[in-house]
């Protein structure tokens, strides 16, 4: 296989079919011009309205233009533009609402941003105060606390689990493999259902931090034991059987070798952890509910956090309240998606190519 | 080194019988973490099964079957009748729009980015994606209900006057806020990522000599997708769908800013009348005594099992794809 | 000291017959066509393997008797050097011939001096904190061989160890291997399937 690619490669590029000459691009653009003027009379007629309504007027009128060509070049080819055309669009269709969510959040919530905004809580606003007053400092407390808490109990206990399944293959790894893809489905508001009735409800009667983190945790076990499964699962085995050769024990194998040549994707599996959880907003109704003091104690009352408060303030419904919340999303997306990539790039360099 | 025997696939842990007591103190140890995982996990196993067992008692299958929720009132004179009938069909029909709708988008999203898109932005792109998946669900809830919701409700509208002649299209009011439909566009959007995710891998395992046979053979690009890629990734494709369908069942706080609950079975997506389990949670647990508690923690116990055997089939799906390849 | 191994190596379908004695001082070289068993030899003898049937002793100790008894590798004073080496690539060379010393609790400082002295030994004195995968064959082979002499194994095995090892570089390297395993107090296999090398080094010679 990797002759043939050699040999595609000493290949000039006009020759792979994928790639379009420029002739093709010019009828690409004279299809197109085609599609928006029918476009413009399709909207005209059928008083489709809007952005969207111009957007599907000219994806339908694209569609028959580029059905059309059949009749000059065949219906081979015309299937195949179509399809690419068919393609392109759903694609872009996709992107859509992502572009408008984003651009919600960033229009809609930077109003509520000033400086003080990261440094104050809601303890003496109420959500439907002005906007220069109040901030999310609580929320952003008791996300880090909880998150963080959840984080020291799920991942080693993922790690360990991981550990257990790949490197000593005990008698109940294939239960304990089992359970851990079981329970990564688990319903984020079960997780907080269990929580609640457990521990809310009959151990410390009171909602807190601790629940929070502990229904976090529950669902960050799964994903942090089943992508460090993944991972350890890599690291080749040869490495394995020269340390077993030169007389270390499995445990000095384990923690010397296996574990750090796996790191990156360690650290991958906490981020990824990580950063699904700190978005989580069902099991915290239950278990931290809410709390408008900037506090760090995870004990005695119930716990802000970033979600919550989105989802507080959502529910106020006013137009102030509505930009708090909007600001918010914007802090909590940020923080997701930094995550997210940082995920990528830790595990990205590992190895090498997608 | 051609040697035939080259791979040493004993597992000398079950037979040793001198092993040294560093390792038997490491292997109690990793052990022990990892059965108090399992002891956990399935101690929450146990838990829902045991609170919810009364009501199971009491109500028995109706508890599946009957629509009526109600805690009846203190003085007796009304009596508690619990039933998730309605909600796991409206969990359903939610989780299958959402579905139906994400399917072609996940194939097409997969299909360009694997064979489509111009290799230079090909990484950029799956960042994109990946970091999409990211994206909070109360944030989706949030666009949702300020943004989606008033344009589903246009589009419903629209779809009602053309097609109201099919019945699930139908609606007794014109009221379209907060409808399944909107809740399954929502999800969707949602889902999309993950099926996304999981297709594209697949498809980025389709043999290439068969592509380029086709290719060899005169073929087009399409005709290469669609007798090679699609056939192949069909597993994947099952697979990635089923993982969706177990999210978009469990999400609860999205679903609950779109979706207006109403206890009765609603055929009519467009109507402002739905279901969801995990959003009956979360709306009833505010004011629920100790037994519409345990009525609500056994309603989370059906939704368990049904995402469970869902995600058991995707795995199994999957992973039958894996070891094919 | 003294090594017996009589039985049957290999697994289900592939079957081999061995009968080796071997004392210390001696220099094992063994011959044999590609897929004839010289590596599953040198890992049952390592105890990656298990022998199909008979039996392996060591200095009198019963390493495996191919049913219950069977000590694991890390019980056993071996130490294997692979064809492909296999120099723990997250580690530099100091750390990676430390590592046999560090696993069986030596101490970091008596380790590290150690490591030194047997890197001196090898001609490889200026790569202490150099990664793997910038060395070549050659210096690979060297640090493979130090960092197996480094813990004072009771039997050495060497897999092919001029195999990755370039045209230029080979006198140099056959001349160590054969003034070490000269001076190797305790039972050396050598594989090779180059004669000439095993001329160099080898004081008996068994063909497969």
């Amino acid at each position: 296989m990797s002759d043939v690619t050699m040999i595609t490669n000493l290949i000039p590029e006009k020759r792979q079919p994928w790639k379009r000459p420029a002739q093709t691009f010019r009828q690409l653009v004279v299809l197109a011009l085609v599609a928006g003027v029918l476009a413009t009379i399709a909207v005209r007629v059928t008083g489709l309205a809007g952005f969207l309504g111009w957007y599907i007027a000219f994806v339908a009128a694209l569609l028959v233009t580029v059905g059309a060509t059949a009749v000059t070049t065949g219906a081979k080819l015309a299937f195949d533009r179509l399809a690419t055309v068919l393609v392109s669009v759903l694609f872009s269709l996709v992107a859509l609402p992502w572009i408008s969510l984003i651009y919600t959040v960033i229009s809609r919530g930077a109003k509520a941003v000033y400086l003080g905004f990261f440094t104050t809580d809601m303890f003496v606003n109420s959500s439907d105060d002005p906007l220069n007053q109040g901030g999310i400092s609580h929320a952003i407390v008791g996300t880090l606390l909880m998150v963080l808490v959840a984080s020291l109990i799920a991942v080693p206990l993922g790690i360990v689990a991981a550990i257990y399944i790949v490197e000593i293959k005990g008698r109940f790894a294939g239960m304990v493999r089992f359970f851990t893809q079981a329970m990564s489905g688990v319903p984020s508001i079960v997780a907080g259902l269990f929580i609640y009735s457990t521990v809310v409800m009959t151990l410390t009667h009171k909602f807190n931090g601790i629940a929070g983190a502990l229904s976090l945790s529950i669902l960050m076990l799964p994903t942090v034991a089943r992508t460090t499964e993944e991972v350890l699962k890599v690291v080749p085995r040869e490495l394995r059987d020269a340390s077993y050769a030169l007389g270390a024990s499995q445990f000095k194998t384990t923690f010397k070798i296996v574990l750090p040549t796996a790191r990156s994707g360690l650290i991958t599996a906490a981020v990824l952890g990580v950063a699904r959880v700190a978005g989580e907003t069902a099991p915290l109704l239950l278990t931290s509910q809410y709390f408008v003091k900037f506090t760090t104690d995870m004990f005695n009352n119930p716990m802000a956090s970033l979600p919550t408060y989105v989802f507080g303030n959502l529910l106020t419904g006013t137009d102030n309240s509505y930009a708090r919340a909007w600001a918010a999303s914007m802090v909590l997306i940020s923080i997701v998606v930094v995550l997210s990539v940082t995920a990528r790039l830790i595990g990205g360099r590992n190895s090498g190519k997608k | 080194m051609s040697n035939t025997v080259s791979d040493s696939k004993i597992d000398r842990r079950v037979i040793t019988v001198r092993s040294s007591g560093v390792d038997r103190v490491f292997r109690i140890l990793i052990s022990a973490g990892a059965l108090f995982s399992l002891f956990v996990l399935g101690l929450i196993a146990f838990f829902l099964l045991y609170q919810g067992f009364e009501i199971f008692k009491d109500f028995g299958l109706k508890f599946l079957t009957s629509s009526v929720w109600s805690a009846g009132s203190d003085d007796g004179s009304q009596v508690a009748s619990f039933g998730v009938g309605a909600m796991l069909f409206g969990s359903l029909v939610i989780a299958l729009i959402a579905l139906i709708v994400s399917l072609p988008f996940a194939i097409a999203v997969s299909l360009y980015l694997e064979f489509y898109s111009p290799r230079s932005i090909r990484r950029l792109l799956t960042s994109i994606l990946d970091m999409v998946a990211a994206i909070p669900s109360v944030i989706w809830g949030l666009w949702g209900y300020t943004i989606l919701n008033p344009m589903g409700a246009g589009w419903a509208k629209s779809l009602n006057s053309w097609l109201h002649w099919i019945p699930i299209f139908n609606v007794p009011t014109p009221i379209f806020e907060r409808s399944p439909f909107i809740a399954g566009l929502l999800l969707a959007m949602m889902i999309l990522p993950i099926t996304t995710s999981v297709t594209r891998e697949v498809y980025s395992h389709a043999p290439r000599d068969q592509i380029d046979a086709v290719y060899g053979l005169g073929g087009t690009r399409w005709g290469a997708m669609r007798t090679v890629v699609l056939p192949f990734g069909r597993s994947g494709l099952v697979g990635g769908a089923m993982l969706g369908l177990g999210r978009a069942l469990g999400e609860t706080v999205a679903v609950y800013l779109v979706l207006n609950l109403f206890f009765k079975v609603n055929f009519q997506i467009l109507l402002s009348a739905g279901g969801s389990v995990a959003s009956l949670i979360a709306t009833r647990f505010g004011e629920a005594g100790p037994y519409e508690l345990k009525a609500l923690i056994a309603a989370g116990l059906v939704l368990f099992v049904v995402t469970l055997i869902v995600n058991s089939i995707a795995t199994l799906i999957v992973n039958h794809g894996k070891s094919a390849r | 000291m003294s090594l017996e191994l009589h039985g049957v190596l290999g697994r289900g379908e592939f079957r081999r017959d061995v009968d080796l004695a071997i004392n210390s001082g001696e220099v094992w070289g063994i011959t044999g066509r590609n897929g004839c068993g010289k590596s599953t030899l040198l890992h049952t003898i390592a105890g990656l393997e298990k022998l199909q049937s008979g039996s392996l002793t060591v200095n009198e100790s019963l390493w495996d008797d191919s049913h219950k008894q069977f000590v694991v590798p890390e019980d056993r004073k071996v130490a294997l050097v692979f064809q492909d080496i296999r120099l723990f690539p997250h580690m530099s060379v100091l750390r990676n011939v430390c590592y046999p010393l560090r696993a069986q609790g030596v101490t970091r400082v008596l380790a590290i001096s150690r490591a030194r002295q047997m890197l001196e030994l090898v001609g490889m004195t200026s790569a202490h904190h150099r990664t793997p995968d910038s060395l070549s064959g050659g210096e690979r082979q060297r640090v493979g061989l130090a960092r197996a002499l480094v813990a004072q194994p009771s039997v050495l095995l060497l897999d092919e160890p001029l195999s990755a090892v370039d045209a230029s570089s080979r006198p140099g390297l056959q001349s160590l291997l054969a003034l070490m395993l000269a001076e190797f107090s305790g039972i050396a296999i050598v594989v090779s399937h180059d004669e000439s090398d095993l001329a160099a080094m080898a004081t008996h010679h068994l063909e497969m």
